[in-house]
């Protein structure tokens, strides 16, 4: 196998490690419904392999030294290949979060190991860093739309399928003698801190483009997960778009201010359209695609290349993690609040709607009983209710106008819910800002 | 910003706020805010034709006025009110649904009696064919 092929090869399954921190996202309410379970509940799918990756990424620090970085990555993307395939076939909630922890123990190792062998097999070590950056870059923003096509087209359990024909093919590229990778000139551990400090916020900060608007747009627009995919391709256009602009700390400083434009954006949504997530959605994309693939190359640039390497994908997923620690709960109290005032607005235009009181109280009875049945976080579906009652002329035309303001107001109401949670992903951009300025500090003569 | 770069990060840059501009020139900060009447001041009554309109409205306003007196939005009011009244409903559902069941329980009954006289005397008296005696029949 050529040097070219196993690269790339190597740089799918770096992808892949990336991916799957965000890849079961739009999965997520196939989860719930097929393990009878809560938001939260589920949400640990998510939560343990980013934790797993972060845990394991930092205990690796030393660790990774010791071991020859083709045996690390081999180990760790055949744990990897086996938990994806246990995680296919997973019985249970509990399974499938055991299964993804040690899918997620896997993946490090293979980030761990995989960055050394980037820099042996590129044509210069600064190639193989640019290359193992940009391919974690786009496995991360291509990660929610794949597994949304995967799991609209077949089925959940098809995400992790899918990942092991890559996997296996990546195993293959491992086999047999690898070109060692030469260590580089020392460079200053300050550029690094800074950088790996401003990855884990950026990271962070990728929440809200990566986890909150999948659910924004599943559960409280009802987009199926095709076209929600579909919407949140806009992220991965916009990073592969920057790829046009050169490197630079103007890049890096725009990057982090268009990141934190396209969260306030989302923040900010003035419909339902979704026109106005895309365009957001496009912003953080370039932001991402202007600040990861370079902060990572600082991050990587003058260390050992393992121990680095690992240093920054455990700030990446510890920033994740930490992120939707803070966000997840922020967001759970706020649609707790947001259901009290959508179910308001909503009495508000039965109230005034232009019907009988023989048909209006019983189907305000009826819309109670069906908000009292709704999960929470997800907006109830009046379609039965609706449907079922018999009626013609002006009191159906005033019933579907009743209906369809309910679903807006509703949707409108939820939607605001997830406000401060953007806002918060949109500070966590404009925080990482902060180690940019260090950076440029610790690059000055 | 300086470069070959400047230009375009400069368009991005002014892309992303032109974004948050429209958002809010398309009424972002009140998007979703639900905003409801305050019960204390008159609104626009309904209009409609006939006595289930008129009495609607005079209900309403009735709401509006205790609700104005509790300090509760009018809507607030109903879901309370209607929170018991679900109550109430589901509780004469069970009991229909209850009342059905023994409906039906006594009817069985019933009919069981209706058939009792006859079944035993004929297992009494295996082949016979004539009729019994009312003495029998109250045994």
């Amino acid at each position: 196998m050529g040097r070219r092929l196993r690269l790339w090869l190597l740089g799918a399954a770096v992808a892949l490690a990336f991916a799957d921190s965000s890849i079961v996202v739009l999965a997520l309410p196939d989860l719930i419904g097929e393990f009878e379970t809560s938001v939260t509940g589920v949400s640990f799918v998510v939560t343990a392999y980013n934790l797993a990756v972060a845990v394991a990424a930092l205990a690796l620090v030393r660790g990774a030294r010791q071991i020859r970085p083709a045996r690390l990555a081999a180990g760790g993307l055949a744990l990897f290949l086996v938990a994806s395939l246990a995680c296919a076939a997973a019985p249970g909630l509990e399974a499938l979060i055991a299964f993804r922890s040690l899918q997620g123990l896997g993946g490090a190792a293979l980030l761990a190991g995989s960055l050394p062998l980037a820099r042996g097999l590129a044509r210069t070590p600064e190639h193989g860093v640019s290359f193992w950056a940009l391919a974690g870059a786009v496995g991360a923003a291509v990660g929610p739309a794949a597994g949304g096509a995967l799991t609209q087209a077949f089925d959940w359990r098809a995400i992790f399928l899918a990942q092991a024909p890559v996997a296996a093919a990546a195993l293959l590229a491992l086999v047999g003698t690898l070109p060692a990778e030469a260590p580089g000139p020392r460079g200053p551990a300050s550029r690094r801190a800074a950088a790996n400090t401003a990855l884990a916020l950026v990271s962070g900060a990728l929440v809200g483009a990566l986890f909150l608007v999948v659910l924004l747009l599943i559960d409280v627009w009802r987009l199926s997960p095709l076209a929600a995919a579909a919407v949140v391709s806009a992220v991965p256009a916009g990073t592969l778009a920057a790829r046009v602009l050169a490197a630079g700390l103007a890049a890096l400083v725009t990057g982090g201010l268009v990141l934190a434009a396209g969260l306030a954006a989302l923040a900010l949504l003035p419909g339902s359209h979704t026109a106005w997530p895309v365009a957001a959605l496009a912003c953080c994309g370039l932001g991402l695609g202007l600040t990861v693939p370079p902060l990572t190359r600082a991050a990587l640039s003058g260390g050992e290349p393992a121990a680095s390497g690992t240093w920054t994908v455990g700030a990446r997923h510890l920033g994740l993690v930490a992120a939707l620690a803070v966000a997840t709960p922020l967001l759970a109290h706020d649609l707790d609040r947001g259901g009290v005032r959508a179910e308001r607005a909503g009495a508000a235009l039965v109230l005034d709607a232009r019907l009988d009181v023989a048909t209006k109280v019983p189907l305000a009875i009826d819309l109670a009983r069906e908000i009292e049945r709704t999960p929470h976080g997800s907006l109830p579906d009046f379609d039965r209710q609706f449907a079922e009652r018999r009626a013609g002329g002006a009191e159906r035309t005033e019933l579907d106008r009743l209906r369809a303001g309910l679903e807006e107001t509703m949707r409108a109401v939820v939607t605001r819910s997830f406000r401060r949670s953007f806002a918060f992903c949109a500070l966590l951009a404009l925080l990482a800002l902060v180690p940019l300025a260090l950076l440029r500090r610790a690059e000055a003569p | 910003m300086s470069g070959r770069n400047g230009p375009l990060l400069g368009a991005i840059l002014l892309a992303a706020a032109g974004l948050l501009a429209a958002e809010l020139a398309a009424g972002a900060l009140g998007h979703g805010a639900g905003t409801l009447h305050d019960p204390c001041t008159p609104r626009r009554a309904a209009t409609g034709p006939g006595g289930d309109r008129t009495a609607q409205r005079f209900v309403l306003r009735g709401l509006d006025e205790v609700a104005c007196r509790t300090g509760r939005s009018r809507e607030q009011l109903v879901l309370d009110l209607a929170d018991r009244g679900i109550d109430v409903v589901e509780a004469i559902e069970r009991l229909q649904s209850r009342l059905e069941d023994w409906r039906e329980r006594l009817e069985e009954i019933l009919g069981g009696l209706a058939r009792a006289p006859s079944e035993p005397t004929a297992r009494a008296r295996p082949g016979s064919d004539h009729a019994p005696c009312p003495a029998e029949r109250r045994i």
